[in-house]
């Protein structure tokens, strides 16, 4: 073989090396990324949480309106109603049921969405399928026009 | 050693592609076989999407002063211009604290309002877990910040549900 045929052939070969190189790393690249993409998040506290603070400062749900503004954390108890919950807050993917207890920790209200998920709740931590939390929020809240304090407490299921 | 266009240079470069090869190997156990960069499922923390509700809703509480209704923020205020006494403005603040709710028995909240007036029963060893402030103007027109935390030692799950 002469000179130009081996450098050639030397050529070729690191060609294919520096081939193989490129396809190794590309393929690892593209596996982790995928691999990163396909990760699951656990979006059930977020939900939950996204879901109190609806409850507490949308006019439309338990928030009270005096008129003139809606008093984001203070709570309308006329406003009790699964209808009403429902309309305020519903998705097919979240169930949720909340009691309102007063100062001397006895519930005086209680409410819960129109969904099925809420049967789950009392037996939810043997469901590997849902998760469930359960969320306190100090609240004022007017009765019988007077503001009182209270804990808004909340359980609420979501599909995992 | 051999330089590119001699005949042992290809041989050279198998043993770093040898080199790379074991160490995408490596790297390929660690993060798929121990998942150490890929965690199941992971989550958003509670003290990440905070606000001050807690706070606020503290200094709106309504109280009663001298047979004068009121709320916290009001009696603050009083405090502050002479017109309540230490004792009885530390009464009032203490039984609202103690209506907060908290993750288990030996949780503390603790009130910081400026630098002079803390309310605070935790220990040293209980953490600080959530934060809330906000600037309160007085009727003299000076502006004290308040701040409200829970100290615990209670784990994120427990810190979620009062959060």
């Amino acid at each position: 073989m002469n000179k130009k045929g081996q450098e050639t052939i030397l050529d070729f070969t690191k060609l294919i090396l520096n081939f193989g190189i490129v396809v190794v790393v590309a393929i690892f690249i593209v596996v982790v990324t995928i691999s990163f993409l396909n990760t699951k998040y656990d979006l059930h506290d977020f939900q939950a949480n996204l879901l109190l603070k609806t409850l507490i400062s949308s006019e439309n749900c338990l928030a009270y309106n005096d008129g003139l503004n809606t008093k984001s954390g203070i709570i309308d108890t006329s406003k009790f109603s699964n209808e009403l919950l429902t309309q305020c807050y519903s998705n097919p993917n979240i169930g949720y049921k909340i009691n309102l207890y007063n100062a001397e920790n006895k519930p005086v209200y209680s409410s819960s969405s129109n969904s099925k998920l809420n049967d789950y709740i009392p037996i939810c931590k043997s469901l590997p399928e849902y998760k469930c939390s359960i969320k306190n929020k100090y609240i004022l809240y007017y009765e019988n026009k007077e503001l009182k304090k209270g804990i808004l407490k909340a359980e609420v299921i979501t599909v995992a | 050693m051999h330089k590119k266009g001699s005949w042992a240079y290809p041989l050279e470069f198998v043993t770093y592609v040898g080199l790379l090869t074991v160490i995408l190997v490596i790297y390929g156990i660690i993060f798929f076989g121990f998942k150490v960069a890929e965690p199941d499922a992971p989550v958003i923390s509670a003290k990440d999407y905070q606000d001050s509700t807690t706070l606020i809703n503290f200094l709106r509480t309504p109280t009663e002063v001298n047979g004068n209704k009121m709320t916290i923020a009001d009696s603050i205020n009083l405090f502050y211009n002479s017109q309540l006494s230490e004792q009885e403005f530390k009464n009032l603040i203490s039984n609202t604290l103690n209506s907060l709710p908290k993750p288990n028995e030996d949780s503390n909240y603790k009130l910081e309002i400026g630098k002079d007036v803390v309310f605070d029963k935790s220990n040293i060893f209980q953490a600080e877990k959530i934060v809330q402030g906000l600037y309160f103007p007085l009727s003299n027109k000076k502006i004290v910040l308040i701040k409200l935390s829970l100290k615990c030692n209670c784990n994120e799950e427990e810190v979620f549900e009062v959060a």
